[in-house]
């Protein structure tokens, strides 16, 4: 059922087997896969069924270089569904190199290997609506679809692993049904939990404080409590509660908040195909009806070999500020930049300022191509805003033949990369998140070999040419800063307590009941959009918790009189339709 | 064994047909079944004849000098709008009307009778399923069906026509099972939006289309009513009614998403059905 804490009494106190605090993409799957485990679980979140201002603003921080880095508002969506809200649906796994301990990247390594999760990825693709786990061009497809660029040939790079494309769901809406009509789950929306409450020796979390922002409070008591917020907002539910470990929660070895990585990302350089008519850079369309597309994956030998991270680019439409690309669309798409929403029109327009001239040329560039800009519309408005299933993004064969190389690449954890308590405090009185984001040499070194492997075996295959300027790699790295929305490694997963927060069941060393589903225990980044891999080790973490209450033997079946959920006498609020 | 089938249809090999009987008419079910050993109930019709039927043909199988067993299909319909795992031992739904209440009113009937075995049957797939093979492909290929998001998010709950038969046999064979019910459904826990790819699959009807919400609704409350006043002037006018696209009841569409799972063990210890696997029911459409 979902009920709402506004209209609980003051006071009131809630119980459960599990509670899961935070109800984006991990919360909802954990819960959907303990839905059928006899367990009572109740799922707080902070917002309501829509987005609410006074609520987001609970997200409001500071960031040491906001040219580097999103404010912490921004790309993240503090209601029901989470961020999955505003998803651009991306869903790629993890490749097995990215679990491995690699010299080359310091405090690389997770407890866990690609194996381990492999079981829940499958799931997780079905929970994202991607389809089938089906990642490569020959698992995917029966007939194979066009090559992306027919004749390349690369010993550094395969263009036959896909990324597939979820509708995107948004989790809220698309589960929100089967949660309502849940018995066993209860959704409280409204519910800040402001405080955890730990035991006097610090091993175990008695429970947790719930604030409403109409001023009501209440206690949460569980057996196992689930931090599932996200990659910020975990990191600061633990340095926010500092009355029994000095630090804050698991901040013994000063870990959380540290290692936060996002990825390295950009758009770079011209690439002129001998053969235009031969290049497929858009999407196929797979038996579910998924969108997938091609891409160029750097290989696990060749990053061992050059001692580099984890690297995907893309063929890419030319940078759209530049009117020199002479296609209506992209310009009509800079012209119209003020009805983009922020988190998509970053990285189409950046926050480039043109001349009057320059905007000129884009009109100009509307007005000679009025063909070209109308069939885009049409195909954007029956494919994209009428359609279920929607096109992923902008794709345009180029006038002038011209591509540029959209990248997006590992970025390696590094401890001077973080994220703090600053010193303002919210409506709730919780102090706001200071980000530190920071890159390394190393990161700019994945890029920068990267793109000349990708240089050099577009020329030695004789398919064309790709020129970029060796010097820009790093401003086009960072020209739109960190990549938003990827919020990784702020409570990182490990086998030691010394250099990592959770161990390989994500559940926090030294505190037998709190967990973490969330990318903030990823301990590195990998190529891959982060979502689909936050989801499976959710669906992991599931197991792990039936498996703990079977144990434990509190599951309902064993002791049905255990844990009334709401323990006080008091009127509860009518679950909401 | 005979079996008893109704006139205007052929009887299939090693069937006799008994000629036509009104099966509401206690009297004439009487005379059809004289002498028989077992009734296979599978009447359809509306809530009524359902209703009627059960009255008069347990009656007339009561007055027999040796009253056979009578086997009588059912429907998952009697657990109405249920959710999670459900077995025989289930409540049945309350006050429901139309197909629902008529086939728990039927079962109350047939709990009357000490010989009666009752089965209740999911959705029924496979060679000559008009209702949940045929109809539903016909809707992949026409593109208003297909992947529906939560909407068809609900378990399907399907049976095989050739495990349906085979639990019919046995439920006539099997000795000390009178008076019991049986859920007959494939285990596991297909959804509808897997079993649509499948099917499409099979109908070359891929790749499937995402339906939205906003589409399900518009079927359901706009053309479902549209085309059903269209079927019938058609019928009217004595064209060819089947012309007209079949309409997608709200009832399906409620169907499609309700998170219903029949448990069927029982069927499988005590009938001794062994379920036709997916791949190799749906190989049987070819």
């Amino acid at each position: 059922m979902i009920l709402d804490a506004s209209n609980f009494p003051d006071g009131h106190q809630l119980s459960a087997h599990i509670c899961i605090v935070g109800a984006g993409a991990a919360g909802i799957s954990l819960a959907l896969a303990l839905e059928d485990a006899g367990l009572d679980v109740l799922l707080l979140e902070s917002g309501g069924l829509k987005a609410e201002h006074e609520t987001q603003d609970l997200y409001q921080g500071t960031v040491s270089d906001e040219h580097l880095h999103s404010l912490p508002d921004r790309y993240r969506q503090r209601r029901f569904g989470g961020s999955t809200t505003i998803w651009g649906g991306r869903c790629v796994p993890f490749d097995p190199i990215d679990f491995e301990a690699r010299p080359w990247i310091p405090h690389s390594g997770w407890p866990i290997a690609y194996g381990d999760l492999l079981p829940y990825y499958g799931k997780a693709n079905e929970l994202c609506e991607a389809g089938s786990f089906a990642y490569t061009v020959g698992k995917a497809f029966e007939a194979e679809p066009r090559a992306m660029i027919v004749g390349f040939k690369s010993p550094h790079f395969s263009t036959d692993t896909l990324e597939r494309f979820s509708c995107p769901t948004d989790f809220g809406r698309r589960y929100g049904a089967y949660l309502r009509a849940s018995t066993r789950v209860t959704v409280l929306l409204h519910a800040n939990v402001t405080a955890l409450s730990l035991n006097n020796a610090g091993s175990a979390l008695n429970g947790a404080t719930v604030s409403t922002l109409n001023g009501r409070t209440m206690t949460v008591r569980a057996d196992q409590f689930v931090l599932a917020a996200g990659g910020l907002e975990v990191a600061r539910l633990l340095l926010s509660n500092r009355d029994v470990h000095s630090n804050g929660i698991g901040n013994n070895s000063d870990l959380v908040g540290r290692y936060y990585m996002c990825h390295m990302a950009g758009t770079i350089g011209a690439i002129k195909l001998n053969q235009p008519n031969k290049v497929h850079h858009g999407y196929d369309v797979d038996m579910n009806g998924v969108y997938c597309r091609r891409r160029f994956a750097l290989s696990s030998a060749t990053q061992r070999q050059h001692r580099i991270g984890n690297f995907v680019a893309r063929l890419h439409h030319p940078r759209i500020t530049d009117p020199a690309h002479r296609t209506g669309l992209l310009s009509l798409l800079y012209l119209a930049k003020g009805i983009i929403p922020y988190e998509y029109g970053k990285r189409l327009h950046g926050e480039e300022h043109l001349s009057a001239q320059a905007i000129l040329l884009h009109l100009r560039n509307v007005i000679c191509d009025p063909f070209g800009t109308a069939l885009f519309l049409i195909h954007w408005l029956r494919y994209r805003t009428l359609a279920k299933r929607k096109f992923p993004s902008i794709i345009i064969k180029p006038r002038a033949g011209l591509y540029s190389l959209d990248f997006h690449a590992e970025q390696e954890p590094n401890p001077n990369s973080r994220v703090r308590l600053g010193t303002l405090r919210d409506a709730l009185g919780i102090q706001q998140l200071d980000i530190d984001w920071r890159y390394t040499e190393g990161d700019v070194l994945t890029v920068k070999r990267a793109l000349a492997l990708l240089s050099d075996d577009l020329r030695c295959s004789e398919v064309g040419s790709f020129e970029y300027d060796i010097d820009s790699v790093e401003l086009e790295m960072t020209r739109y800063g960190a990549y938003g929305g990827h919020h990784l490694g702020t409570a990182r997963m490990g086998s030691d307590p010394r250099n990592s927060v959770v161990d390989s069941n994500c559940r926090m060393h030294g505190i037998d009941n709190l967990f973490i589903a969330s990318s903030a225990v990823f301990p590195t980044s990998s190529q891959a959009n982060p979502t689909l891999t936050i989801v499976a080790l959710a669906l992991r973490l599931a197991d792990h918790l039936k498996a703990v209450a079977n144990r434990r033997q509190y599951v309902s079946a064993a002791n049905p009189e255990r844990a009334p959920r709401n323990e006080k006498a008091s009127p509860v609020p009518e679950s909401i339709t | 064994m005979p079996l008893v089938t109704h006139h205007y249809h052929t009887p299939p090999s090693g069937c006799e047909s008994v000629g036509k009987v009104d099966a509401t008419d206690s009297a004439q079910l009487f005379e059809a079944m004289r002498g028989v050993d077992a009734v296979v109930n599978a009447v359809a019709g509306t809530s009524n004849v359902i209703r009627a039927n059960a009255r008069a043909l347990y009656e007339a199988a009561a007055r027999q000098p040796q009253p056979p067993r009578v086997v009588y299909l059912s429907s998952m319909a009697v657990y109405g709008a249920a959710s999670g795992v459900v077995d025989e031992s289930s409540s049945l739904t309350q006050n429901a009307g139309g197909y629902a209440g008529a086939k728990v009113e039927a079962e109350r009937i047939a709990r009357g009778y000490p010989r009666a075995v009752i089965l209740r049957p999911g959705c029924i797939y496979g060679r000559g399923s008009r209702q949940w093979s045929e109809r539903i492909a016909r809707w992949l290929l026409a593109g208003r069906i297909g992947d529906l998001g939560s909407r068809g998010a609900g378990f399907c709950n399907l049976v095989h026509i050739d495990d349906l038969v085979a639990a019919l046999l046995n439920a006539l064979r099997q000795p000390d099972i009178e008076g019991e019910c049986f859920n007959i459904v494939m285990p596991g826990s297909l959804t509808w939006n897997e079993y649509f790819l499948w099917l499409a699959q099979f109908h070359n009807a891929l790749p499937v289309r995402r339906i939205s919400e906003k589409r399900l609704l518009f079927e359901g409350s706009v053309l479902a009513p549209a085309l059903k006043a269209a079927q019938l002037v058609a019928r009217l006018l004595g064209a060819d009614s089947a012309a007209v696209p079949e309409p997608m009841p709200p009832s399906l569409l409620r169907l499609f998403s309700q998170n219903i799972r029949l448990d069927g063990r029982k069927s499988e210890d005590r009938l001794g059905l062994h379920f036709t696997p997916l791949m190799t029911g749906l190989r049987t459409l070819k």
